[in-house]
């Protein structure tokens, strides 16, 4: 599949996607790791976050990472990037930064932005 | 402090019931783990945020729960109407006893329309008074029959043959009270009182939308049943009218009994045979209606430049005689949505 073809992401699925970059999180770690990499700016909702997920797992860009029992005593899940995952990360950085370089070079330009 | 998370845990925990089931079956236990680790990390923050949070969480909450539910009732529709229409292809009412039963309103209407007519013959003022009670007793007293069927059905829980009594019953209230309300308003009287009056024609719709509602819930056939009832009902209506004064028609009425006759025919056909037979029968159903709509409508000799009530009668009985089968399809997917398959 032609990772282009499911960009742009929403910033709530690319906040959530680069989190589980460095590797497998659980719910309330994507949650606040989401906090730390937008600064602050997205907070997202347990209703928000599983909604999200559960889409990210239909799609095959991430799978659930079983990590045995939680300190609640409930059986505790994680989430991994899977290949297709890491891959429309990669797509939508490198679309992002393409958007970035482009308004950069008309700011040194000398043009307005 | 911990008493308070452990009560909006609860709390959350009771609302994540609110979504689809597939979802809260896969995601409900870790997102109720979830919030609870995002409450007791705000308690340490102070009171403030512990609410904060919760309030931040419950806000979210309606658009998130309504999403998952259009995001499931799409995906269950995706997989296309014929899917849900051709599923459970076996279904049918099992023993003829019962199909017959189920069979029955339009039977005993139109034998008691036609039965009815035929003892009053004639102008209602130029009989015996006790000729025309026992005609109009004759000719209520099926309608009867099939409202105490419909309330007996309703307190059983709906058995599978009750579904055309149950519609029949609910619309031959309708019919009753739309009567009584015609009666009144030729002497400039409302029905009990203009508000009453609201109040009563909301009452009478809330009762159509929960039979349909709930034989919708069962799926398409069930609610086809409910609308073949409400049908026989409105179709022998109008057999009904060609009796009224200054018409006394009363030999158009005797036809009631072997339209009756056939509309019982067409519903053992659709409690025992497949969907092809099922969609032929409620086809043959509103052809039967219109039919016997026009040639009542023909006696009208209605002023000129007066509306003709053909068209919102044709409606109204086209509407009764769709509306079962497409809330079934509607409803079966809810259903699978909300329970699961």
């Amino acid at each position: 599949m032609d990772h282009q073809d499911n960009l742009p992401l929403s910033e709530a699925v690319f906040f959530i996607l680069l989190s589980l970059a460095p590797g497998p999180k659980h719910g309330y770690a994507i949650m606040k790791d989401v906090e730390a990499l937008s600064n602050l700016r997205v907070s997202l909702s347990t209703g928000t976050l599983y909604g999200a997920l559960k889409r990210l797992l239909d799609g095959g860009w991430v799978r659930r990472v079983d990590e045995g029992q939680g300190g609640s005593g409930r059986e505790r899940k994680s989430y991994a990037l899977t290949q297709l995952g890491k891959g429309t990360l990669e797509a939508e950085t490198a679309r992002m930064q393409s958007l970035v370089a482009a308004a950069q070079k008309r700011s040194t330009a000398g043009g307005e932005i | 402090m911990n008493l308070t998370v452990d009560r909006l845990s609860r709390i959350y925990a009771l609302l994540t019931l609110l979504y689809p089931y597939d979802f809260r079956r896969d995601f409900a236990s870790e997102m109720q783990a979830v919030f609870q680790e995002k409450l007791n990390a705000a308690k340490q923050a102070g009171k403030w945020a512990l609410w904060r949070d919760f309030w931040s969480e419950l806000h979210n909450l309606p658009a998130a729960i309504l999403t998952e539910y259009w995001l499931a009732f799409r995906d269950t529709f995706g997989r296309g109407i014929m899917f849900l229409v051709t599923e459970d292809k076996s279904w049918r009412i099992e023993g003829r006893r019962d199909a017959i039963i189920a069979s029955l309103p339009p039977m005993l209407m139109g034998f008691g329309v036609a039965l009815g007519a035929l003892v009053v013959w004639e102008p209602w003022h130029t009989i015996p008074r006790w000729r025309l009670l026992t005609g109009f007793a004759i000719m209520m007293l099926p309608g009867l029959i099939i409202g105490l069927g419909g309330l007996w059905a309703l307190i059983k829980r709906i058995p599978p043959w009750s579904h055309t009594w149950v519609g029949g019953a609910g619309m031959g209230l309708v019919l009753f009270v739309k009567t009584i309300a015609e009666e009144r308003a030729d002497f400039g009287l409302p029905l009990v009182s203009p508000v009453m009056d609201v109040v009563i024609l909301i009452l009478l719709l809330f009762i159509l939308s929960v039979i349909i509602g709930v034989s919708a819930w069962q799926g398409w056939r069930h609610a086809g049943m409910v609308s073949l009832g409400f049908a026989t009902m409105a179709g022998m209506a109008s057999f009904s009218m060609a009796t009224a004064a200054p018409f006394n028609r009363y030999d158009l009425a005797l036809l009631a009994a072997p339209v009756g006759l056939v509309m019982a025919s067409l519903i053992y056909l659709f409690v025992r045979k497949g969907d092809g037979g099922r969609v032929i029968a409620i086809l043959m159903y509103g052809l039967m209606n219109a039919i016997v709509f026009f040639i009542v409508a023909s006696i009208w000799n209605l002023p000129e430049g007066d509306p003709s009530p053909v068209i919102p009668f044709l409606i109204v009985l086209t509407g009764a005689l769709l509306v079962g089968p497409i809330a079934g399809l509607i409803g079966k997917p809810v259903r699978r949505v909300v329970q699961g398959s």
